[in-house]
């Protein structure tokens, strides 16, 4: 009779699982019932996981649907992903998936409670092959190209040949750096992959399974800082070494043409390109990618949080003498032809930064060179320009609300931007242009 | 102890009944639907082109036919049939549908040359302009791709069409083929009897119909690629539907020597292909501005164009086009050319299919007045390079020298300079400023702005090989051909017909694969493109003519039931093409008797909303018989049609060594009742055939084995009747005109013919003399023209059955009149037909009645003549003679 018991209670539990399997997997739960983790995307209904993908117009490549047991990490079906561009396109290839659906009933936009997003990689390559991963903050529509303006600098990752796990870090403190980031009203995960401009045959096999949002209970508050370097007594306030592969987060992007060929923004070790880091091992890899418009000027930026928290750091005594500290970088053309930067500054109280692109020297082929501005001089000129008698309409204004004793270089620092050389049309080649070291130095 | 066996037994029960209740709950959904079976679906047949909604049901009973598949084909072409599966109550959980291979004796049509498509459906719902809202059929997805998406069901008390298409290949053995395609529905079967006719006849494998359909739009959206392959693969989709790219990819182009070296490969690619139909360069020009153009006309005039303010710069600036931009594209084709006949030996013009877009629409644009000008400049741009590569002595002798080389040169200076055009119908309005020897355009202008012949001789002139273009948009809509879902799609079939019988070589659509929407919120993305077609909400399908294939494992579109019909058309416009070279060789046209099949579809580019399937079958049945009899060893060609009166005459030549006549010995068959006199022609002799009652004579024609090829061309009198003036004046029917003033003084009288015009056709009529008073004034005082009114039954008679409406009259006078013939319907006066009444004997016609919006007209209250100058004297020179009404 105990025996029958237990027979029939453990039928009874396989046909519960049965039943229960029969039900959509959208993810686990933990031992509250709470849900974990969802399957945002697991490439299974061609419907829902396909039809919603938006890629970048002109030059992406191919998405499909795949079956081969070989590449699928779970369930039946993965996505196949062959970026492999255009002739003579330059841009980067990207594919969108966006986080609302009105015809298949989900709606993902609110990320505050997200911890990471993760996914399963399959490179079918023998050499490794690099990825990015980003959120989206506004909605892309078809016809359009993907506007990097709309999204978050991407995550990194190098894939491995083989299945490769990764996690695409959620930490607020480094997505809010970003350009227009609201972790409430996020509009899609945009997938980055490799420049190629190869034909249908030189093109990548690129499996993706299972993206799944790891869930917190409560809203994510992230990292409190950024855990940034300081030595006082030397005089030295890191800014950004990018030892921490969150520090390109800490960067935006600029908004100058309205085309996926802004700048790629990445944390690379420094033997990549063949040199070596001027503190650790890591450099910043800012890539401006070809246009062939008219000429433009591409740019990014280290975010304004980021020096607000250096300067709060380094506290009194720059507010009161500012002209006793200078932000100097390190950066290293790696072009073939000698190239430069030029920067810009302003406070995060007015619409926008100075009316001013100063120079910086310039840096031959393939070497290091160096960079100071004074403190004191930002606040000056800025000060000058929210002061001046005739004042052009690229001058920067007051918000609402604020005085020109607010807005002070020192005490709310906008996005301290770096911008690159022009290029005219058909010219064909990516500019990279590597950062290092940044930093505050007391000079007196 | 009792108490626990108690609970132990009950928890073995409790357990039992679980463990039987999950699986019984699993189907339980299936148990209580139940799912049809064969016998709970009605099957029936259609024709392909019939629009049958899934969700309407009551109102297809002239439509439905025996469930076969029953085709008449010629070998190059394809052709499709439908059947109709009908749910009652219960759904089909799933179905599957397979065919043989049809056999002809020993020979075989295989099923692999048989495509069997799911008709897909897309809702249409706006009251306002569809007289049903419902699931109209447009996309046809591959059965085996909408098995794989388990899509392969039917809702319970719908209509689900199978549409099955044949294409059949241009070696295929004549011959009747069967066989059978079943339908299998759970475990059972219904066994659909096919049998295809393979006429021995062809559709050419070479196009010679041209088109430039947009392929750059949204198909990337929808296949999730953007490759260059997926765009050969929609470039190759259009081929197979006898349509060529407006690019080859040019829109993707940046303009470095790169991409226009890619664009020249893939021409040259294109061009080599059996199937290549006609690309488009066009999105390479690019237009600058010139503060001076000089136009140096063809009689040596230089003329400075004045310029135009250019609003942005202030300066004075002429748009022209970027020579710089001309040169490198047409001299990277060039070269390009060259050099690939130098490595392969091949010669491959593609200039011969290429053409350019130049200006779009320029009316909507306020570009009309500069059109001219970079139709212009379009020429110096093409005859710089012409002349550089003349001078170019790198290039080799031996191509030089060859014949080809001059072929291309000649082909460049072609290269069609298409312009769309809205509703500028005329260029030479101004003074003659426009001259097409230096002047390059191809007028394309919109279906309904071709209707009349005056229109397209305008549009023909503006270029030296007298060819015009024309294309659809969400303008025009029905009556005229459109691709718009809730139009029958028959209307782009016709549309061939009308380009055959208009001489119109080349059609050009704006997209086949829009792939976006509107959403109501600024942004055009799709998360179903299957459901919707809609560009604008009054013009569905409109830029749809494909669907998305990956979803169904297509690498390419899918295409619809509009593309499948306007293929069709473009095939009848290939073998009009056909039967127009082979009367042509023999000095006859095809125009009159081919007019006879055009008029029951359709006048001055409108379709009559009579159409259906039956009769563009009918016409093409015709048209198919008339290419027969012409190709067959007698060289059959019916090379005159005229009725009069109802009286019709047909002229038939057949080739000496051949007869046309009653008796056994005779070659070409026709019924002896009909009278038949022939004369001697060039190559043999004309036959006219009089049909003197309603009675259709057939023409049939035995090889010379015996064999009856089943040619035969039933010559129809025509359903005609005349009313002689005689009659409406015993019936009091011709009555003055008083509607727009006092009414002239009218004096009536009957003569014999005979004895006062010696008219030949008059024998056995009497002419009704109207001796007219003065022209009297308007109401408003202005001065009036002498008129009459016809008040008669044979006027209430008149209704949309009626094709046209022929006065004759016949005038003595010397000067010539105008006239004008017109009704009047419930509300005012119709457009009519305006004329010039010249000395003798006059037919003025009302042409296209079946296409007028009878509707609006309701029953016409009498006809009008009005004739003369305003203000004219006394009339007694004008003879009413009758009046014939044609069905």
């Amino acid at each position: 009779m105990k025996k029958l018991l237990a027979i029939l209670l453990a039928a009874l539990t396989m046909f519960s699982a049965l039943s229960l399997s029969a039900c959509a997997d959208n993810g686990d739960k933990g031992e509250g019932g709470a849900t974990t983790n969802i399957v945002f995307n697991g490439f299974e209904d061609f419907d829902r996981d396909f039809l919603t993908i938006r890629v970048v117009d002109w030059a992406f490549g191919s998405v499909n649907q795949n079956f081969d047991k070989k590449y699928v990490k779970f369930g039946e079906a993965s996505a196949l992903f062959r970026p492999y561009g255009e002739i003579g396109y330059r841009g980067l290839p990207i594919i969108y998936l966006p986080m609302y659906s009105t015809r298949f009933e989900y709606n993902y936009k609110d990320m505050t409670k997200v911890e990471k997003i993760s996914a399963w990689f399959y490179n079918a390559q023998e050499e490794t092959y690099k990825v990015g991963i980003g959120l989206q903050t506004a909605t892309v529509d078809c016809g359009q190209t993907l506007d990097s303006t709309s999204r978050t600098v991407t995550q990194k990752f190098n894939l491995v040949p083989g299945w490769n796990y990764v996690e695409y870090d959620m930490d607020p403190k480094y997505l809010n750096c970003q350009t227009g980031v609201d972790l409430t009203n996020i509009f899609g995960m945009c997938i980055q992959f490799e420049y190629c401009n190869e034909l249908v045959e030189e093109a990548p096999y690129i499996y993706v399974d299972d993206i799944r949002f790891h869930l917190s209970e409560e809203t994510v508050t992230g990292s409190e800082t950024f855990g940034l370097k300081a030595d006082a007594e030397n005089g030295v306030w890191e800014v950004a070494d990018f030892e921490d592969v969150r520090q390109a987060q800490m960067f935006t992007i600029g908004t100058e043409i309205a085309e996926n060929r802004r700048c790629t923004i990445e944390v690379v070790n420094a033997n990549e390109l063949s040199t070596t880091a001027k503190s650790g091992q890591n450099v910043l890899k800012v890539t401006r990618h070809a246009s062939y418009t008219t000429s433009h000027t591409y740019s990014t930026g280290i975010s304004g949080d980021v020096l607000s928290e250096v300067f709060k750091t380094i506290g009194k005594d720059l507010v009161d003498h500012p002209e006793n500290y200078v932000l100097k970088l390190d950066y290293f053309n790696y072009n073939p032809t000698r190239q430069r930067a030029g920067y810009n500054f302003g406070s995060s109280l007015c619409t926008r930064n100075c009316n001013t692109w100063r120079y910086l020297d310039y840096v031959e082929p393939y070497t290091w060179g160096s960079f100071e501005v004074n403190i004191g001089w930002c606040q000056s000129y800025l000060y000058g320009q929210l002061t001046s008698e005739n004042p052009v309409s690229t001058y920067p204004k007051l918000l609402d609300g604020y005085t020109v004793e607010d807005a002070k270089f020192t005490t709310n620092p906008s996005t301290f931007g770096f911008s690159f050389a022009k290029y005219t049309n058909n010219d064909r080649r990516d500019m990279v242009f590597v950062f290092d070291n940044i930093r505050v130095e007391r000079i007196a | 102890m009792k108490t626990f066996k108690k609970l132990r037994k009950s928890l073995i029960a409790f357990l039992l009944a679980a463990i039987t209740a999950f699986p019984a709950a699993a189907c339980a959904d299936e148990a209580s639907v139940g799912y049809a079976k064969v016998e709970d679906v009605e099957f029936w047949g259609t024709y392909a082109a019939e629009s049958i909604l899934q969700d309407l049901h009551g109102v297809y009973d002239e439509f439905k036919f025996e469930p076969t598949i029953d085709l008449t084909v010629l070998k190059g072409e394809e052709e499709a049939d439908k059947i109709i599966m009908t749910t009652g109550e219960k759904p089909i959980k799933e179905f599957d549908v397979s065919i043989t291979d049809l056999k002809s004796g020993s020979n075989t049509l295989s099923k692999d040359n048989i495509d069997i498509y799911q008709v897909l459906y897309t809702y249409l719902g706006s009251k306002e302009f569809y007289l049903y809202q419902g699931y109209y059929p447009d996309g046809l997805a591959p059965i085996s791709g909408t098995k794989a998406q388990k899509e392969n069901n039917v809702a319970a008390n719908s209509n689900q069409g199978i549409y099955v298409s044949f294409n059949i290949p241009n070696d295929q053995e004549p011959g009747t083929y069967t066989g059978t395609m079943v339908i299998t529905i759970g475990e059972e079967a219904k066994n659909i009897p096919v049998t295809i006719q393979v006429v021995d006849a062809e559709v050419p494998v070479e196009r010679t119909f041209r088109s430039s359909f947009s392929i750059h739009w949204g198909h990337q959206r929808g296949e999730l690629d953007n490759s260059a392959r997926m765009r050969w693969n929609y470039i190759q989709a259009l081929a197979d539907h006898r349509l060529g790219p407006s690019s080859l990819g040019d829109q993707f182009s940046h303009g470095t020597q790169e991409d226009v070296d890619y664009l020249v490969r893939t021409a040259i690619k294109y061009c080599e292909g059996d199937n290549a139909v006609n690309f488009g360069y066009g999105a390479a020009l690019s237009t600058t501005n010139t503060e001076k153009l000089e136009v140096v006309y063809s009689d040596g005039k230089v003329v400075t164009i004045p310029t135009e303010k250019d609003i942005a710069s202030g300066k004075t600036t002429q748009s022209i086009y970027n020579q710089e931009t001309i040169d490198k594209y047409f001299s990277a084709m060039f070269y390009g050319i060259l050099d690939y006949w130098a490595e392969t030996g091949k010669k491959v013009n593609t200039f011969e299919r290429m053409s350019c877009k130049g200006v779009d629409e320029p009316e909507l644009h306020n570009n009309v007045p500069n059109v001219p000008y970079l139709a212009y400049s379009y020429q110096t741009g093409v005859m710089a390079v012409y002349n550089k590569i003349l001078a170019d002595e790198s290039i080799p002798a031996e191509q030089r020298n060859d014949p080809f080389f001059q072929e291309l040169l000649e082909s460049m200076k072609k290269v069609p300079h298409v312009v769309t055009s809205t509703t500028q119908l005329d260029y030479y309005e101004d003074g003659g400023n426009y001259d097409p020897e230096v002047m390059w355009m191809t007028f394309c202008p919109h279906y309904n702005k071709s209707g009349s012949a005056d229109a397209r001789e305008n549009y023909k002139s503006a270029n030296l090989q007298h060819e015009m273009w024309w294309y659809g948009c969400d303008v025009p809509s029905a009556p005229y051909p459109s691709y718009h879902l809730g139009n029958h799609a028959l209307s782009v079939r016709i549309a061939g017909w009308m380009a055959a019988d208009y001489e119109i070589v080349a059609n050009l659509n704006w997209a086949t694969e829009y792939y976006k929407t509107a959403n109501g919120d600024g942004t055009n993305y799709m998360e179903n493109y299957y459901d919707q077609a809609v560009r604008s909400r009054s013009k569905p399908g409109e830029g749809w003519l494909f669907y998305p294939g990956k979803k169904y494992g297509v690498d390419g579109p899918i295409p619809t039931m509009r593309l499948k019909e306007f293929k069709n058309g473009i095939e009848e416009w290939e073998l009009v093409y056909k039967l127009k070279a082979l009367y042509k060789a023999k000095g006859f046209s095809e125009q009159k008797i081919m007019n006879t099949l055009y008029s029951t579809m359709y006048d001055t580019a409108r379709i009559y909303d009579t159409i259906s399937c039956e009769i563009v079958e009918n016409a093409r049945e015709k048209l198919i018989n008339l290419l027969l009899l012409a190709e067959s060893e007698a060289n059959v060609m019916i090379t005159d049609f005229s009725d009069i009166r109802g009286k019709v005459f047909y002229n038939v030549y057949v080739k000496d060594g051949y007869t046309l006549g009653s008796g056994e010995e005779d070659d070409v068959k026709v019924s002896d009742k009909f009278v038949v006199t022939s004369a001697p022609a060039d190559g043999g002799s004309i036959y006219t055939i009089e049909c003197k009652d309603e009675d259709a004579v057939t023409i049939s024609f035995k090889d010379s084995n015996g064999i009856v090829k089943g040619v035969s061309f039933a010559l129809e009198s025509g359903a005609a009747v005349f009313t002689p003036a005689s009659q409406l004046y015993s019936t009091e029917s011709i009555l003055p005109d008083d509607t727009t003033g006092e009414a002239e003084d009218m004096e009536l009288g009957l003569v014999k013919g005979t004895d006062v015009f010696a008219e030949e056709e008059m024998e056995g009529l009497e002419y009704l003399q109207i001796k007219m008073g003065a022209a009297k004034p308007l109401k408003s005082g202005l001065p009036g023209q002498q008129s009459f009114l016809i008040k008669d039954a044979l006027v209430t008679a008149l209704d949309n059955t009626v094709s046209k409406l022929q006065l004759e009259v016949y005038y003595d006078g010397n000067d010539e009149l105008p006239i004008l013939f017109t009704y009047k319907g419930k509300t005012r006066l119709g457009a009519g037909v305006e004329g010039t009444l010249k000395k003798g004997l006059n037919r003025i016609t009302i042409e296209g009645m079946k296409s007028l919006s009878w509707s609006s007209i309701g029953t016409i209250e009498y006809l009008l003549v009005r004739y003369g100058e305003k203000g004219a004297t006394a009339n007694d020179k004008v003879y009413l003679v009758g009046i014939t009404v044609y069905k």
